[in-house]
């Protein structure tokens, strides 16, 4: 066989599988900033919908059902922030069993230690991912509005704790949804590790 | 190709095209608004129609363009001139709000309107469309079509 020709084909073939692979890194390789967009594009799906926590967050009978009326996933110095805003009715009510909920967690993806689906009500539309941190580094604050029938709104102040788990809302309802966001997370995490250990 | 952001102008400009006309039931009055909004990664596509009793009812539909699964036509047996696409999405990822102001009891009497709020999520969404351009269904399908593969190209980076 000619040489020539033989080696013209194995450049030809080596050439090509290294667009191949390439090409099939590039599907992952998104920037910090790529990547909390496109986790933020996620929560951006689950604005208007509805899901009824699991346990018994609330209690005195008032309705579970959480509505979600706003979710944003933003680069927050050396931390990233989770802010979910909430409501037990899709609309505001002006009487003692309705209310809002103001959440914002702040949290270093580097300290990320697990991602899994937590439990579901599988007819609704969201489920929820929880996201499992080395010691309570996740910083969560809490604010809570009612209003009376005058309209005016109550509130009785910023409740921060410090917490080892978060848990963010996902359209459960498209299945891929949630490997897709686990996929991000931890690209996330990776990137946030490789950046977080100069020494 | 159009892009995305050309894409909805289209629609957009398609949608607008009912206002003015009648909706194709008998107690609707005239469409005052419609149209689309982009907030990524859903669609807004709303409507406002005055019906004949003097009451408004104002329709937003929320979707991810990646969600559909098929668009058919509501009627294609008639000569109506406002007719409906059915978009079908997959299910529980669509949601239709519903806002409704009526006059009661007196007319003309703002104080005795009551407003009211439907939140529904079927799995096919109704689009209002002016029928009576015969090429409008195919048009709208097609940019809503384009649309969807434009969004699922986007949404993939973690995808599989």
């Amino acid at each position: 066989m000619n040489t020539n020709k033989m080696k013209k084909e194995i450049f030809l073939y080596l050439l090509l599988l290294t667009s191949f692979s390439s090409f099939a890194q590039e599907k992952t390789m998104l920037t910090k900033e790529e990547t909390i967009n496109y986790i933020n594009k996620k929560l951006k799906e689950c604005e208007g919908h509805f899901r009824t926590p699991d346990g018994s967050a609330f209690t005195g009978g008032v309705a579970k059902k959480m509505h979600y009326t706003s979710l944003s996933f933003n680069a927050d110095g050396d931390r990233v922030s989770l802010s979910i805003n909430s409501s037990n009715y899709s609309e505001r009510k002006y009487t003692s069993d309705y209310f809002e909920r103001y959440t914002t967690q702040q949290f270093n993806p580097s300290q990320i230690l697990s991602i899994t689906e937590g439990a579901s009500d599988k007819s609704e539309p969201l489920g929820i991912i929880i996201i499992k941190f080395i010691s309570n580094s996740c910083i969560s604050k809490q604010n809570v509005y009612w209003y009376g029938s005058d309209g005016f709104g109550n509130h009785d102040g910023t409740k921060t704790f410090s917490v080892k788990e978060s848990g963010l809302v996902f359209l459960s309802a498209d299945p891929s949804n949630f490997n897709k966001i686990k996929k991000a997370l931890e690209h996330l995490r990776d990137m946030y590790k490789a950046g977080d250990d100069p020494f | 190709m159009l892009t995305k952001e050309e894409t909805i102008k289209y629609i957009q400009k398609k949608l607008k095209e009912i206002i003015d006309f009648e909706g194709r039931y008998p107690e609707m009055g005239k469409y005052t608004e419609s149209g689309i909004s982009f907030n990524d990664p859903k669609i807004s596509i709303f409507r406002q129609v005055n019906y004949k009793n003097s009451s408004i009812v104002e329709t937003t539909i929320d979707f991810n363009p990646v969600h559909i699964t098929d668009i058919t036509d509501g009627h294609t047996n008639d000569d109506g001139t406002i007719g409906y696409l059915k978009v079908k999405v997959v299910a529980k990822t669509g949601m239709v709000k519903t806002f409704k102001t009526e006059s009661d009891p007196q007319p003309n009497n703002f104080n005795y309107w009551s407003k009211s709020t439907t939140n529904t999520q079927p799995t096919e969404l109704l689009i209002a469309y002016l029928k009576s351009d015969g090429s409008n269904f195919t048009k709208i399908k097609k940019a809503l079509e384009h649309l969807r593969d434009l969004c699922k190209a986007e949404d993939d980076p973690f995808g599989n």
